[in-house]
């Protein structure tokens, strides 16, 4: 039976006896679904391949240690430790110096990039309107389920799991993010 | 009367009056439109560098 004819539940059980090719299969398999997703949230390549990097680093860490949950699906699974790599990423971003204006508080609350409407990031930014610069406008709460949705394949009710909400509100950003996508498509018309 | 500003962040208050509205379904507009970009989205679709990959097996079989 060839490798490509295992369900990932099964490819995981052979890579713990010892079968090394069964890794280039999980990563022929999903790949492209991880990586994009990483990439359309860091916006750099090279930061996406590190990344990348130590989320499967992990995986093979924990699977070799015996605590890997049979019971889970693996590639949510995956997608989680990448999108709480992502997560650690901006965090670290976010702990830069403390530059505080006149009245004391801090100038980046005043930087609300990610929570403005897509409507002002348009005026404000003024970038050019292709379909990866409007993914980048969304707010990153709707980015975030688009891009899992879209490109993990994952269900509603994964990405709630994996970004601790309700199903209805995982719903209602996949919502507002494709009709926030085409608003900005008519604004691109528009103009 | 005088007119007073409130404390709330415009640029917050977009996003979270968005999200305090109960999800329906998508709507069939959204759902179309989703539909007609799906090529498109999936155009933007990537791969990792085989170096990467090739990173990722080496750490697996010095395990």
């Amino acid at each position: 039976m060839k490798l490509q004819q295992y369900s990932d539940q099964d490819l995981v059980k052979l890579y713990l006896t010892g079968n090394e090719a069964v890794l280039e299969e999980l990563l022929r398999r999903h790949k492209s679904k991880i990586y994009t997703s990483i990439y359309l949230l860091v916006k750099d390549q090279y930061l996406a391949e590190d990344i990348f990097q130590d989320a499967f680093i992990k995986v093979i860490n924990t699977l070799r240690s015996g605590r890997y949950n049979e019971e889970g699906k693996f590639l949510p699974w995956v997608m989680r430790i990448a999108h709480n790599l992502v997560i650690d990423y901006f965090r670290r971003e976010k702990r830069g110096p403390v530059i505080t204006s006149a009245d004391g508080t801090d100038v980046f609350n005043m930087l609300q990039f990610h929570e403005e409407s897509a409507e002002d990031r348009i005026l404000r930014e003024q970038t050019h309107f292709d379909l990866r610069a409007m993914i980048h406008l969304l707010p990153d709460d709707q980015k975030e389920v688009l891009i899992m949705r879209h490109y993990a394949d994952l269900s509603f009710k994964e990405i709630a799991d994996l970004t601790d909400v309700s199903i209805n509100t995982a719903l209602g950003r996949m919502r507002y993010a494709l009709s926030n996508l085409r608003k900005m498509m008519k604004v691109k018309e528009i103009s | 009367m005088m007119e007073t500003s409130t404390s709330v962040n415009k640029l917050n208050y977009e996003q979270k009056k968005q999200e305090m509205i109960p999800a329906d379904d998508v709507e069939p507009q959204d759902l179309q439109f989703y539909e007609n970009i799906k090529s498109q989205l999936d155009s933007l679709a990537k791969s990792p560098s085989e170096t990467t990959i090739s990173k990722i097996l080496a750490y697996s079989r010095a395990k």
